[in-house]
């Protein structure tokens, strides 16, 4: 009997070859697979959500070959990431509903994607884990290349050769946990690997011991895609020349692996690396939240303004997991789910006046309120989010991670302190932002005619923007459900010296 | 007598076979040249199937290497017939079909050989029916030029490989394998080792491996694309096996350390990888591109060689050559059908091809993605294999740890090179196509159609198929 989580990754899987043979009505195909996952993570996510846990529900475990097996199952967090990966790819197909450049092809490489991500949030095996990781660049390389912008070539590749040099350490990595283990229990079971800790410390390559090599390997894989300064250049032009629906998927779901790989591998299989480099993984995190705010402020064009923001929400994560406290790590957490809602909602608006006016430049706008009032409502409501307004779903994250590093005392107050100037920076741009293009009186008289959100843009911007009131208002299901896995993580790394 | 028939039934037939293609040309029923060869081919893939194991003499063995490899070759070369026949008009049939034949049949010789003639021999026929296909577009003068340069750098490595054997012959007294080991026991280790490193240069040369290689990349820009298939996928299965053969039998573990003889193939190994690597990110040209790839996959199988012992190594050096094969023959099949001229693959040349045959191109891009090592292809699980080797013999032992640094290097090549593979497609889907392009494509010939389709088809499944691996390891080692 196959599970749950197997047919979460089955059902895009077989949705990208339906696709291709169902021309016109990929989109259906496509949107009917996205719902899989989604309904399982949501189902997984209540559970967890009722009977809070560390533990890992729908498991199911299949041997493979080459001591890889099939081994699927969630916690508190892969179940929250799970439901987030099926609803953002649901929207980003309804958002591409209207895709008119040889569809089936596109659907059916949307579907190639979220089957390799849902493999990665799912799968427990440290080889399925980097072949999903991995196999994730193709669809990602065409999807920005072949459906992009004007320069689409160059921010497909060069997407494509960042992530993939970030990457190439951690193949390293693998096999040599592989080998270093003794040969009768041999295993790439994360779990067991992380009972194992004491022996990559203990075990020295080439004058460095394995520990070390392993947890800078994900470090790098994983910075690049959060992505944190400076290794964040790839995702503006990335983000700029992708077509929104990528965008979305980019924000929503891509840069959470980023996080996902320092939760589920990097801090338990190498503890006590995480407490030596914890405080320069901070740093990262709070430079990226100051730096790429203060570069916010000074974009011209709107989707780059959202990239940034993005860079800079994201640094919260890292500045949250390195935090080791239990607030910490739950509002980074938590920040990498309402992210998930937040930006892609953001990426969405923005689409909606690149259609209509074909550019994306903040001063050829004002005044939007006027044609499109549903539009700038939404578009307040994303970026007051956004700016983490407290009963919005910005605001526990972002709280929660602070209070996490007051918490900590010493200098990590200092680095809470220096992050919690971004609230100051993120409102000065988001507001500005709002201020130029939807207050104010029409600047452009053609823009008087715009048509506000049509049924399709509704279908894609309503369910983000209730899930957005919902969590500010009421964060308490979401945070009860990711606490208990990170209050274990905690155990297992400060426990460890 | 008739055990030893049974054994060299493929040779044999393959023999039979080339001589009646070449027959059909002077008969004037050219027509049915590639017809004769390709069934004669089969029976021959069929025989390798069935033939017993065993040795003829002390000159030829069919070990468990050659009984993967002899399949391997004539699988490859029934895939490279079947897309000759349906690219040529029947006029090339015959020589072109004979001309491959000799190429698989020095193949198959050089495979099986456990002896400095047979190995000596095939070489040879591989070498000048390699040069006669390169040069084949009679009037082209890019592929004159990689012909000439074939026959001229091929020339110069043959002779050398032959000084070298004749000083083995004269310290030996021997020609086999396992003499020259025994010989190694007695004394005079440093001539023996000149002399081996000298007569070893053959072999480097029809493997691309870096010093060897200069050759590479002229001949496969130039040479026509099925040519390029042939000369980049069969020689390197046949001198693959028998290096191996080579080395646990003239150099065997009992006399000379394996960290010496791993820390040399490691040195050419890291040398091929990085200077592939850094080489192959300024080449313009498509099939350039798979020449420093072939010269870096050289560097990966030589490096999966360096980690015997271990029983993992030669396993890794099959699976890579099972992923490598159907990778290149596909790629430049792929080139061969978007290329908008015949024969010129240049970057340019090829852009916005991808649009004229959207299907060609996904095959191309699965078959390059896969020679760039990503997963879940068939290049991802051949990497992983190498690295897995080099890392449990490199952490094992401290003398060996020159396979840690190589297997960075062959990292930090994978990384590299991943650059020129994307050149290629980016110019077949990235770029517009040029704006006066407005001919028809012509249908895509079935015959090249299915040989692509195979090669996509197994470069999906041995990824997928994780299990492989442990198959070939069984299959090497009982």
């Amino acid at each position: 009997m196959i599970g749950a989580l197997t047919w979460s990754v089955l059902a895009p899987l077989l949705a990208s070859v339906l696709c291709l043979l169902a021309g016109r009505a990929a989109r259906w195909v496509a949107l009917g697979a996205m719902l899989v996952p989604l309904a399982v993570g949501s189902a997984a996510l209540v559970s967890f959500v009722r009977q809070p846990g560390a533990d890992f529900r729908l498991l199911e475990s299949y041997p493979w070959a080459l001591g890889a097996a099939w081994t699927v199952g969630v916690d508190g967090i892969g179940a929250a990431l799970l439901a987030l990966t099926g609803l953002v790819m649901s929207i980003a197909t309804i958002s591409a509903w209207n895709e008119a450049r040889r569809p089936a092809a596109y659907h059916a490489l949307v579907c190639l994607l979220t089957a390799a991500v849902v493999t990665v949030f799912t799968t427990l095996d440290l080889l399925v884990f980097y072949i999903a990781w991995e196999a994730l660049l193709l669809p990602m390389l065409a999807l920005i290349g072949l459906w992009g912008g004007e320069q689409r070539r160059y921010a497909a590749i060069k997407f494509f050769l960042f992530t993939l040099a970030g990457s190439i350490l951690m193949l390293a990595l693998v096999i040599a946990l592989w080998v270093v283990q003794p040969e009768a229990t041999r295993s790439f079971d994360i779990r067991q690997l992380a009972g194992q800790w004491r022996l990559w410390e203990s075990t020295s390559v080439l004058g460095v011991s394995l520990a070390r090599f392993g947890f800078v390997a994900v470090l790098l894989a994983a910075l690049v895609k959060v992505p944190a300064v400076p290794l964040h250049t790839w995702l503006p032009h990335a983000h700029v020349q992708a077509p929104t629906a990528i965008s979305v998927i980019l924000a929503g779901i891509l840069l959470k692996l980023g996080v996902y790989a320092l939760y589920r591998l990097a801090w338990p299989l190498f503890p006590l690396q995480a407490l030596v480099f914890d405080h320069w993984i901070a740093v990262l995190g709070v430079i990226g939240i100051l730096w790429a705010a203060w570069v916010a402020l000074g974009q011209q064009d709107l989707k780059r303004l959202v990239a940034y923001a993005s860079v800079s929400h994201m640094g919260f994560c890292l500045l949250g997991l390195a935090g080791l406290t239990s607030s910490g790590v739950t509002g980074g957490m938590v920040q990498a789910i309402t992210h998930g809602l937040g930006s892609p909602l953001l990426f969405l608006l923005v689409g909606v006046v690149y259609d209509r006016a074909h550019h994306r430049r903040i001063d050829g706008f004002g005044g939007l309120a006027t044609p499109m009032p549903r539009f700038a409502w939404a578009l307040l409501l994303a970026s007051l989010s956004g700016a983490g307004l407290p009963g919005l779903a910005g605001f526990p994250g972002e709280a929660l991670v602070l209070f996490g590093s007051y918490t900590a005392g010493g200098w990590w107050s200092w680095l809470g302190a220096l992050a919690t100037l971004s609230v100051v920076l993120s409102a000065a741009y988001l507001l500005w932002m709002l201020k130029r293009v939807i207050y104010g009186p029409l600047r452009h008289p053609e823009q008087a005619a715009f048509p506000d959100l049509d049924a399709r843009e509704q279908a894609a911007i309503l369910p983000l923007l209730l899930l957005l009131l919902l969590c500010g208002v009421w964060p308490t299901p979401l945070v009860a459900a990711l606490r208990p896995a990170c209050e274990a993580l905690i155990t297992h790394v400060t426990g460890a010296p | 007598m008739s055990e030893t028939l049974m054994i060299l039934a493929p040779e044999l037939i393959l023999t039979a076979t080339l001589l009646a293609v070449l027959l059909s040309d002077a008969a004037r029923w050219r027509s049915f040249a590639y017809l004769l060869a390709l069934s004669g081919t089969l029976c021959a893939l069929l025989a390798s199937a069935l033939a017993p194991r065993g040795t003829v003499g002390d000159q030829l063995a069919i070990d468990a290497w050659a009984a993967l490899a002899r399949p391997a070759i004539l699988l490859s070369a029934v895939l490279l017939l079947m897309a000759a026949r349906s690219l040529h008009d029947d006029d090339d049939g015959p020589a072109w079909a004979a001309l491959l034949l000799a190429l698989a049949l020095g193949a198959l010789v050089t495979a099986a050989s456990a002896h400095l003639l047979p190995l000596w021999l095939g070489l040879e026929l591989m070498s000048l029916s390699g040069y006669a296909l390169a040069g084949w577009r009679a009037g082209s003068r890019r592929s004159a030029e990689a012909g000439m340069k074939y026959v001229l750098f091929g020339g110069a490595a043959s002779a050398l490989s032959l000084y070298g054997m004749s000083h083995l012959y004269g310290l030996a007294g021997r020609l086999d394998f396992a003499g020259i080991g025994a010989m190694l026991a007695v004394d005079q280790p440093l001539p023996v080792t000149a002399a081996l490193l000298i007569a070893s240069v053959g072999l480097a040369y029809k493997l691309t491996l870096v010093p060897f290689h200069y050759y590479a990349p002229d001949v496969y820009q130039g040479a026509p694309p099925l040519a390029v298939a042939s000369v980049g996928t069969l020689p390197k299965i046949a001198a693959i096996a028998v290096l191996v053969r080579a080395l646990s039998s003239a150099v065997p573990e009992s006399l000379v350390s394996p960290a010496s003889v791993s820390g040399l193939l490691a040195l050419l190994a890291t040398a091929s990888l990085l200077v592939a690597a850094l080489t192959a990110v300024v080449a313009r040209d498509a099939q350039r591109i798979i020449a420093y790839s072939a010269i870096a996959h050289a560097g990966s199988m030589v490096l999966a060689l360096a980690a015997r012992p271990h029983s993992s190594a030669t396993a890794a050096a099959a699976f890579y050559l099972a992923a490598y094969v159907p990778a290149t023959i596909g790629a430049l099949l792929a080139l061969a059908l978007l290329a908008p001229t015949a024969g010129r693959t240049a970057l340019v040349e090829l852009a916005g091809s991808g649009q004229r045959r959207p299907w060609t191109g996904v095959a191309l891009v699965v078959c390059l993605a896969s020679l760039a090592g990503l997963p879940p292809l068939a290049g991802f699980l051949a990497k992983w294999g190498v690295l897995r080797a080099a890392l449990e013999v490199g952490l094992g032992a401290p003398e060996r740890s020159v396979l840690l640094w190589a297997a960075g290097a062959l990292l930090l090549s994978t990384a590299i090179s991943a650059w020129a593979y994307l050149l290629i497609i980016r110019a077949v889907f990235f770029q517009p196509a040029p704006a006066q392009q407005t001919t028809a494509t012509p249908p895509l010939p079935p015959g090249v159609a299915a040989v692509l389709a195979l090669c996509v088809a197994a470069t999906l499944a041995l990824g997928l198929w994780l299990s492989g691996f442990a198959v070939l390891l069984h299959s090497l080692h009982p």
